[in-house]
């Protein structure tokens, strides 16, 4: 039956050509969004690394002032933050901070030539970030008083970049090398994502910042100012958010302060990100439906017009059952042509590797889109289809 | 003759109510999605409060220093605009002003977020802001540093509870006390490069104007006298860039300044990409999107297509009688086209009453501060070209082969199309 | 009383059809020679299958014979393009068929328009004005504004005689116009064709399968097996 069907689809491939391309259209539609969706969700799912919740950032612009006199202002601005009583702790770190979207990438290696590098997010960090951000260490610990005396600048690795790096060995105490400079790497911290909950995870180095570095103030400029983040009380609010700002600015005279809770910034870029994925999914729920409305529609008309075929095989004999599934089968088989086109083009995603996504990734997409499509037209061939077997044979032939 | 044909399409679609629903729905969303876009883009880059003469206006916004293997971008400074554009003799006006930031005004334990904008005088003069109550700052203000500011409604009622009668009245931003002299109505935020929630004097901003590195923060608008100017503009500006000296960066040595002034489209879309090329990759994303609005229209295009052509038997007697009164397969095809134009054309009506309910949706939603998106002339035609665009994607087919339908087949009625 | 019959107004010389599917070559016509003269109501008679529509719709230009020639006002027509055909169609030829072929989307005032939509130079009054007069013609001036469900067989056919009539045509295809009617309105309809065959002088040719209808006629040609045979 089955070989039958498609033999006869396949006669009557011209008639179908429009059918399968629309289904062939819509595969790839469903597998472009389908791959975006899992593909997001798969780096949702992936835990950030660190606690935002009580979490501040704040950027401090010393506008005008001289360079050369900003550290020590600064110096005096996160003595008197720190005494304030609804702030725990406070670090410096540098602009990329998280969820702002700001990113600083750079490549590191095991040897000083250029080689097996891989390319990393590095940040800026203060001695208490880890308590701020809840750093947990995976091995050896986070940067202290003790990286004062180091005759190399320490550096700390994400649980990602040790595997790529010191595969199978412990990376504590290894020299690792950045754009020719020679850092000792101190420990190793889980996988952190500071770029945000969709986007895909990537190895991450952290460099110690500190007042005494040469390099801070002239940073600075660069950046357009300074960043601190700052763990607050649990129920901290725009009271002590007004403090701080009336504090700074009380020493740093013309300096600008902005304060952001990093679960206000995870929620705006939540929404930057999410909004275009939701317009899209919901053009492609459209184009699907329209699909949907388009085959039933096409099926419908096919059945009406081939009412006088139908009854004269109910006449001779056919039952209602085989009537009805052969319409069924036969948009099913069309499907099947139009899947198999569509798994063509769907395949070079993963044959070429060109959008650097994981393999699994596009096999879930393929999957879904495939059976989404099969239930899709299943369920468009279902009324036609009873419509079908409800022929009478009388009627039909009447009709004749 | 349209007349007859107009009739028989409008019983067509009386006649087959499901066919019209399945026709109109994919029609008809697809031109929202379409039309949505466009509006948005349209109150982007479009002649809108407050870029009114956008024809006459160039924008500079974007400053590159190139060499080989490296470049550093950022905002024009202050200095550089004020050095190299200021003078520039063709412009009817010039202003510079900051590219805008955002502070936070604390009232009482609550807090306000708001976008700054500091701007020099000229600024009120190129744009053409609405105002409600008050005036723009004028030049000696700007030049005594006065602390005076304008802001707009939405402000007004947040900081003052109120949008009316604020003049005098202070606003206290970063510390400092300014004088409410103006009061405008909401700009969207999708104007880049004229939208605040307050703005002030340039003066009064903590941008140093005596830096004389070129890359800063700030951003020109030119008013040019007559639309016509624009390339003469273009040219003085190129001529004047290519003699200024290429300044040192931390020690790199750079060997070209690439600066552009520029379409308000252009300077959105170098604002986005950072592309340093003479149009910003402009040409290319128009060719894009082009390609992916036509590619977005082919699947309900074939969808339409093929109930058309399955629908073709129904009127094949219909065919067949007017072929054996005297009409050939030209005026088949044209009386289908048109057929299919008059249903894309009412499918379009739909999806820009849609699009209208969508655009009001997403100004309530607040997913972009204060945009006021709207259907105007210019997205009212955008819906008649995708409309015809779309008939014609759809029709020609269907229409072409009900046209080759053989005249003495279509009579007897059963044939395989 | 009429003209004596002498100027031809469509000459068919040697015309063979042949239907060619992939194994099966079916001969529909074989050299038919037949001329229609103005004036004259000829009917054609035949067993089913024998190419008696095949013969009509050669002459209505529908189709194109295997060989032979057609020849309009004595001109032979196999050189002209789609084009001049289907101009020709308009000027010369009136269709009236078994089962109408009104279109239902349309009234019935529409429907009798309908040729003249393609004959340029006629404005919208005059076809108004030709359409009332055809109807008039055939009896149904009350029912302009109808839409031919709500009509019965016999008047649809009847709108469709209208129609073929409004182009003034020099000839009438009627392909069993009374194939799907009772008898009763059967008589109706072939009073009306006989009424406007004498009286307006209008030169019809049409199939039937009725002996009765076919005697009333001036000429009978019967075919078997797409020979001519009398």
């Amino acid at each position: 039956m089955i070989r039958h069907l498609f033999t006869l689809i396949w006669n009557r491939r011209r008639a179908n050509f429009l059918l399968v391309t629309e289904i062939l259209l819509a595969f790839v539609v469903l597998f472009a969004v389908g791959s975006l969706l899992v593909y997001n969700q798969q780096n949702y799912r992936s835990p950030l690394g660190f606690e935002y919740g009580q979490v501040w950032r704040v950027t401090i612009d010393p506008g005008s002032q001289p360079e050369a006199e900003r550290t020590a202002t600064l110096q005096q601005v996160v003595q008197r933050l720190q005494s304030i009583p609804g702030v725990q702790y406070l670090a410096y770190i540098t602009s990329n901070t998280p969820f702002s979207g700001n990113s600083s990438n750079t490549d590191i290696s095991r040897t000083k030539k250029e080689g097996a590098s891989i390319g990393v997010n590095v940040y800026g960090m203060g001695d208490d970030m880890a308590k701020v951000l809840g750093l947990s260490i995976a091995q050896g610990r986070w940067f202290d008083k003790r990286d004062d005396a180091g005759t190399r600048p320490p550096i700390l690795l994400s649980q990602d970049a040790q595997e790529a790096l010191f595969p199978q060995q412990s990376a504590v105490g290894q020299l690792v090398y950045n754009n020719g400079g020679e850092y000792q790497v101190v420990g190793v911290v889980p996988n952190f994502r500071a770029d945000g909950d969709l986007a895909s995870p990537k190895p991450a180095i952290f460099r110690r910042m500190s007042l005494q570095d040469s390099s801070f103030a002239k940073l600075s400029s660069f950046v357009s100012g300074f960043r601190l983040l700052v763990r607050v009380q649990p129920g901290a609010g725009a009271a002590l958010e007004r403090q701080m700002n009336t504090e700074i600015t009380a020493i740093g005279k013309g300096w600008k302060v902005g304060i952001t809770p990093l679960s206000k910034q995870r929620a705006a870029q939540l929404k930057k990100v999410l909004t275009p994925i939701v317009a899209m999914v919901l053009s492609c729920v459209f184009l699907v439906v329209n699909v949907a409305l388009g085959l039933f529609g096409v099926l419908w008309q096919t059945i009406n017009q081939r009412r006088s075929e139908i009854g004269l095989r109910r006449a001779m004999g056919a039952s209602a059952g085989a009537i009805s599934g052969q319409v069924v089968g036969e948009i099913l088989v069309v499907t099947t042509f139009g899947l198999v086109l569509g798994l063509g083009v769907a395949a070079q995603f993963p044959l070429l590797g060109v959008l650097g996504v994981s393999v699994g990734v596009y096999l879930t997409a393929m999957v879904l889109a495939t059976g989404l499509i099969y239930a899709l037209t299943a369920i468009c061939a279902l009324y036609p289809s009873r419509l079908a077997a409800g022929i009478h044979p009388a009627v039909a032939l009447r009709e004749e | 003759m349209l007349l007859s044909y107009l009739k028989i399409a409008w019983k067509v679609l009386l006649r087959r109510k499901f066919f019209t629903f399945i026709s109109l729905f994919g029609i008809s969303f697809t031109l929202m999605i379409l039309l949505v876009l466009y509006a948005m883009f349209d109150f982007t880059v479009g002649p809108q409060t407050p870029e009114k003469r956008v024809d006459r206006l160039l924008f500079i916004n974007r400053l590159g220093l190139a060499m080989p293997g490296s470049d550093a971008t950022s905002n024009p400074s202050y200095s550089f605009l004020e050095r190299y554009v200021r003078p520039l003799r063709t412009p009817e006006k010039v202003s510079i002003s900051t590219a805008g930031g955002s502070t936070v005004a604390y009232l009482g334990n609550n807090r306000l977020d708001l976008d700054e904008r500091f701007t020099d005088a000229e600024f009120w003069q190129v744009l053409d802001f609405d105002f409600v109550e008050g005036r723009p700052y004028n030049e000696s203000e700007v030049r005594a540093a006065t602390r005076v500011a304008v802001i707009n409604e939405s402000t007004s009622r947040n900081y003052f509870g109120t949008a009316r009668g604020v003049l005098g009245r202070f606003v206290e931003i970063d510390g400092v006390r300014y004088r409410v002299v103006g009061l405008v109505r909401d700009v969207p935020a999708t104007r880049r490069f004229s939208y605040a929630d307050v703005w002030m004097p340039i003066t009064t901003s903590a941008e140093d104007i005596r830096n004389p590195d070129y890359l800063g923060s700030c951003i020109a608008i030119l008013l040019a006298r007559r639309p016509a100017d624009i390339p003469a503009i273009q040219r003085e500006f190129a001529q004047v860039v290519a003699g200024a000296p290429v300044p040192k960066l931390g020690g790199m040595a750079f060997k070209e300044v690439r600066v552009y002034a520029e379409s308000l489209l252009t300077a959105t879309v170098r604002d986005e990409s950072n592309e340093h090329g003479a149009d910003a990759g402009v040409g290319r994303l128009v060719g894009i999107v082009v390609g992916l609005a036509l590619l977005f229209m082919l699947l309900p295009a074939l969808n339409l297509v093929n109930i058309n052509v399955s629908r073709i038997l129904d009127r094949s007697s219909e065919i067949g009688v007017r072929k054996a009164f005297g009409a050939t397969s030209g005026t088949l095809i044209g009386q289908f086209l048109i057929e299919n134009l008059f249903l894309t054309l009412l499918g379009g009506l739909l999806g820009l009453a849609m699009a209208a309910g969508m655009l009001h949706l997403l100004n309530g939603s607040g997913l972009i501060a204060h945009t006021q998106f709207g259907i105007n002339g210019r997205v009212f035609l955008g819906a008649l070209v995708a409309s015809v665009v779309f008939g014609v994607l759809s029709g020609v087919y269907p229409a072409y082969k009900m046209s080759k339908l053989h005249a003495v087949q279509a009579l007897k009625g059963g044939t395989n199309v | 009383m009429k003209a004596t019959p002498l100027t031809p107004v469509l000459r068919l010389s040697e015309i063979e059809k042949v239907y060619q599917t992939r194994d099966i070559e079916t001969v529909a016509l074989n050299r038919v020679n037949l001329t229609i003269y103005k004036g004259e109501f000829v009917s054609i008679m035949g067993p089913s299958g024998c190419g008696k529509s095949t013969l009509l719709s050669l002459m209505g230009l529908l189709d194109e014979p295997t060989s032979g020639t057609i020849e309009v006002n004595s001109r032979p027509v196999e050189s002209y393009s789609d084009k001049e055909l289907a101009g020709l169609r308009n000027l010369k030829i009136g269709f009236v068929f078994q089962s109408y072929h009104l279109i239902n989307d349309l009234t019935v005032l529409d429907n009798v328009e309908l040729p003249l939509l393609y004959r340029p130079g006629i404005g919208g009054k005059e076809r108004r004005q030709r359409a009332l007069e055809a109807l008039d013609k055939v009896g149904l001036s009350a029912r302009t504004g109808h839409f031919p469900s709500q009509l019965s067989g016999g008047q649809r056919q009847r709108v469709a005689i209208a129609r073929a009539l409004i182009g003034r045509p020099e000839i009438i295809l009627a392909d069993e116009p009374t194939g799907n009617l009772d008898s009763v309105m059967g008589e109706e309809i072939m009073a009306l064709l006989l009424g406007l065959n004498q009286q307006e002088g209008t030169t019809i040719v049409m199939v039937t399968h009725d002996e009765q209808q076919a005697r009333q006629t001036e000429r009978l040609i019967r075919l078997f097996d797409g020979s001519q045979v009398g």
